[in-house]
């Protein structure tokens, strides 16, 4: 592995981002908060420094080298370590935050998770509350993709480290035109929040509301900034709103590339929308039908509830509109079930993804058929293509790694002496990048009160549910750092 | 699909359970007139049975498909809960749901019961209780080492070192000779127990009451402090030797009995079994030590008495869950989920399973930078064939659905999310004595119909192959041959 590239790109990456904190910055400046833009003006300090070092110690030539498959893993993990730590930066320096909870704070923002360590929100700084948001639209987005399509040096050797970073199990993973596809990501990306935004405007929501929360939405984050996140607007027409962008960016963004190009039939002939949404309104339907038989709700409201927390969860976008720690176990259950799920491949959604699930569920069908004809060969189709075996093999072994990963590292947080249900709970909800989780984690909690190890864990959590785990893992290979290959 | 060969093992189902009522009958003939009644019925009915199909002679073919061996499993496995069910409804002070989750918590060996709270003064429904327990563990031994391997099921085909290699054709005179084998080591080991526990100490009955509860892993005795009145480390160290036994394949012991011992070494799944367990002990003990739960000794013996009766998912309790901190309990939760291995009277996903799937998983990751790479996975030396792996894989997935379908079910009556999550997995798990590992410890007795009904479903589907019954259940099964 040619450890001087990983230096290069990620100082590149680096001073990339010191322009990024411009932006609050100057968002600093128009509110007038010294403090705050001292801060940034660190951060851009720190970013730079780092950035130039990094840069000067490795070297890049792009005529004569490529980037590897190991070399894209290396950059793309530790990319998200050095973002994380740079933007943890003014949390630090305003002294909100100590600096565990401040790089929690700034994963938990980066990998679109949405986790807090913040208890007291409202009151905060404008500029970092902004800051705040941006980062999930940043990480949403995705780091590399951001920097694929923005920066030109590097586009031609792309390829492994936008499969290191870009979710879902198809072969449309390997694009011809990386920064092609980068870039239309991007402005389907920027068109979303920017219409969002203008809706949101429209139901009388202020410019800096309606900003911040589409950031959030779009990236399916979930930081808000008041304390009780949407449910501080406590209006109908808001959630359904924010609601229904929450599940658009739940959905597969290339699909919506595709919309573009070929009209909107086609989000009807994909297998993996439709089953979202499938699931989407049977869980909402269950939830409602839960709620009013149970918590005596009227219908209207119970739809108004459940339809914007099955959004929230569906998506792993994980804003809040009413205290769900309070409704019956069996709605509980059915949103920890969201955990798993996820949302679709391709988008900023977290969990194992509605098509990996869709394709486990059709596995069983297929291989009932095969216990009962025991020569027959397994075929299941999706999208009205057959799927080669190795997929077949490869999304099983993603859901018990998935299930493995959420076992071990719920074991280790409860080492670290919290409650077995912060510990399930908070690692499901970490991983799956929802955020909010139950209990004192919960709807009107936050995870300030987790030990500092034990946010280290769920920060590992994130990371490793944002980059579909083997991006990660496989850094704990040993084969991986060695120099001989077999191959 | 031949109905009559499903038919006849039905009857001889019939005649088998007829005939082994008769002792516990002419046993409440002598000490609990008051049951006699309900245990003749049962045997009229029983034996109506069997004699119907005893006198319908129709001829069949002697060879099992594959459909006619997974019917015969489901059919019998509804006779065995129905008819067992028959004499606790029978003598009227059970309802009938009531008996139906003792009897199914019986020959799933959960060990769950509502005697505790029924405080009934019936000791021959007792000891029709304990036996029915006992036979349960063997015959779910038998059923691994007979009928899976030739219903090419996933679990058996991978890990019994019986099957391995022999394919599907297997002389039968062969499978007599194993049945009666591993028959007389679960009869050897109970006895060998209660000569043990008589040693030790315990009273003659008490001592086969418990041997009966261990080797099954059933866990069922009906006083669940014995342990903790009794505060015996000699009888505890016994019992935890006998759960371990009970749950380790009983293969490996018939393969013992062949001298062939090194086979007894090499069982990958062994090797795991004790490797987790021991690791299991010492976390949970450090844990009880350090939380300053117990003192040093104490501490010792509860994590090694919890773990190995969580484990072999015998689930005995020896001191409240509840006392023990978060971790441990977390810890527990996730063994019980394991549970034992496979060709043993363990219930759970089984140690092989998960040595597999996670040696499967540990390979994935390389395919990550080797995108073609093949890899061989091994269990005991012998290479696994791809499609086994596939098919623990898809199991895994299957028993996480299930799992997430009951704990909703069980949940819509209003149980909590912790209490749901752990009565299920120690339902389908059939620890039983773990029952509210994490979640408030709900008592078995007060649950209503409803709540009763899912977790005679969650013990039944984790006790039997689940495919099995999703296949009984799937429209494909019942169908004509389509094509084929």
């Amino acid at each position: 592995m040619n450890l001087m590239i990983v230096s290069y790109l990620l100082g590149r990456l680096s001073i990339g981002l010191s322009a990024v904190f411009a932006i609050p910055l100057m968002m600093a400046c128009y509110y007038q908060e010294w403090t705050s833009m001292n801060a940034f003006f660190c951060a851009i300090t720190v970013a730079l420094i780092l950035g130039f070092g990094l840069q000067k110690m490795g070297a890049f030539d792009k005529n004569q080298e490529t980037i590897s498959i190991r070399e894209g893993i290396t950059t793309v993990v530790f990319a998200w370590f050095l973002i994380a730590t740079l933007s943890a930066i003014p949390y630090i320096f305003l002294d909100i935050l100590d600096p565990v909870s401040a790089f929690f704070e700034s994963m938990s923002g980066l990998t679109t998770t949405g986790a807090t360590a913040l208890v007291e929100i409202e009151g905060l700084p404008y500029s970092l509350l902004f800051w705040r948001s941006f980062t999930h639209w940043i990480g949403g987005i995705g780091i590399i993709v951001l920097f694929i399509a923005l920066l030109p040096q590097i586009s031609g050797s792309a390829v492994h480290l936008f499969n290191a970073e870009v979710s879902g199990f198809s072969s449309d993973k390997i694009l011809p035109r990386i920064k092609k596809t980068a870039l239309a990501l991007f402005y389907i990306y920027l068109t979303l929040t920017v219409t969002e935004m203008l809706v949101l405007m429209l139901c009388g929501l202020g410019l800096y509301d309606a900003l911040n929360h589409s950031l959030s939405t779009i990236a399916t984050g979930g930081f808000s900034i008041y304390n009780d996140s949407v449910a501080h607007f406590n209006n109908p027409t808001i959630e359904y709103v924010i609601g229904i962008f929450m599940l658009l960016a739940g959905g597969n963004f290339a699909l919506y590339y595709a919309v573009t190009q070929h009209g909107i039939k086609v989000l009807w002939k994909d297998d993996e929308f439709k089953c979202y949404l499938i699931l989407v309104v049977t869980i909402t339907l269950a939830i409602v039908g839960n709620l009013v038989y149970v918590m005596n709700y009227s219908v209207t409201d119970g739809l108004r509830y459940s339809f914007f927390q099955v959004a929230s969860f569906a998506s792993t976008t994980g804003f809040v509109s009413y205290d769900y720690d309070s409704w019956p176990s069996f709605s509980k259950v059915l949103l920890g079930l969201m955990y798993f799920t996820g949302g679709c491949a391709g988008s900023t959604a977290g969990g194992i993804k509605i098509s990996r699930f869709v394709v486990l569920i059709k596995m069983i069908g297929a291989e009932i058929k095969r216990t009962l004809h025991p020569n027959m060969v397994m075929t299941v189709i999706y999208n009205r293509k057959l799927l080669p075996i190795p997929t077949l093999i490869s999304i099983s072994r993603f859901f018990i790694l998935y299930v493995a990963t959420i076992v071990v590292l719920s074991i280790l947080l409860a080492a670290t002496g919290v409650t077995i249900e912060e510990a399930i709970f908070g690692v499901a909800s970490c991983v799956s990048s929802v955020g909010p989780a139950f209990g004192t984690i919960g709807a009107v909690g936050n995870f300030a009160h987790i030990p500092p190890l034990g946010k280290i864990i769920l920060t590992i959590a994130m990371l490793l549910g944002r980059l579909e785990l083997f991006t990660f893992l496989v850094l704990l290979r040993s084969e991986f750092w060695k120099k001989t290959r077999k191959w | 699909m031949n109905f009559v060969l499903v038919f006849k093992v039905f009857g001889y189902l019939s005649g088998v359970f007829a005939f082994s009522l008769i002792p516990v009958m002419i046993y409440a003939g002598f000490a609990d007139k008051s049951s006699m009644n309900a245990f003749f019925q049962t045997f009229i009915l029983a034996l109506s049975f069997a004699l119907i199909v005893w006198f319908k002679k129709e001829e069949f073919n002697k060879r099992i498909s594959m459909k006619e061996g997974l019917a015969s499993i489901g059919v019998g496995w509804i006779f065995v809960c129905i008819f067992g069910a028959l004499p606790y409804y029978f003598t009227g002070t059970f309802s009938f749901v009531e008996a139906l989750f003792e009897n199914t918590s019986s020959f799933t060996t959960t060990g769950l019961s509502v005697f505790h709270v029924k405080e009934i003064q019936l000791p021959a429904l007792l000891v029709w209780r304990y036996l029915t327990q006992w036979i349960a563990g063997i015959s779910v031994v038998l059923v691994f080492v007979t009928l899976m391997p030739q219903l090419g099921s996933s679990a058996a085909n991978l890990f019994s070192a019986e099957s391995q290699g022999s394919g599907t054709e297997r002389a039968m005179p062969k499978t007599i000779d194993t049945v009666k084998t591993i028959c007389g080591i679960y009869l050897g080991t109970t006895v060998a127990e209660i000569i043990l526990l008589a040693l030790a100490g315990v009273p003659l009955d008490m001592a086969t009451k418990i041997s009966m509860a261990t080797i099954s892993t059933g866990g069922f005795i009906n006083n669940n402090q014995y342990f903790l009145n009794l505060d015996s480390w000699l009888v505890e160290a016994i019992v935890v030797i006998f759960m371990i036994i009970g749950s380790i394949n009983f293969v490996i012991y018939y393969r013992l009995l062949q001298k062939q011992y090194k086979m007894f070494w090499d069982d990958t799944e062994r090797k795991w079994y004790f490797t987790i367990m021991i690791g299991a002990v010492c976390l949970i003990g450090i844990n009880l030590f350090f939380g300053g739960y117990y003192n040093g000794i104490d501490s010792a013996k509860q994590s090694i008495f919890q773990t190995v009766s969580v484990m072999s998912t015998t689930g005995f309790s020896h001191a409240e869950y509840k006392r023990c901190p978060d971790f441990s309990r977390w810890l527990l939760f996730y063994l019980a989920l394991i549970g034992g291995c496979s060709g043993s009277t363990a219930g759970g996903i089984k140690i092989a399973r998960l040595v597999l799937l996670m040696k499967n998983s540990w390979f994935e990751i390389l395919r990550t930078i080797h995108p073609k790479m093949v890899n061989v996975i091994k269990m005991t030396g012998r290479p696994v064939p791809q499609m086994a792996i596939g098919g623990v894989t898809r199991y895994f997935f299957l028993y996480f659905v299930v799992f997430f379908l009951l704990t909703a079910l069980y949940a819509l009556d209003g149980n909590s999310l912790m209490e749901s999550m752990s009565t299920i997995v120690s339902c389908m798990s059939n620890v039983g004595g773990s029952y509210g590992l994490i979640g408030n410890l709900p008592d078995v007795g007060i649950l209503d119909t409803y709540n009763r009904i899912i977790l005679i479903l969650a013990m039944v589907l984790g006790r039997i192959e689940l495919f099995i019954v999703i296949m009984l259940a799937s429209p494909e099964f019942w169908g004509r041959k389509r094509g084929w």
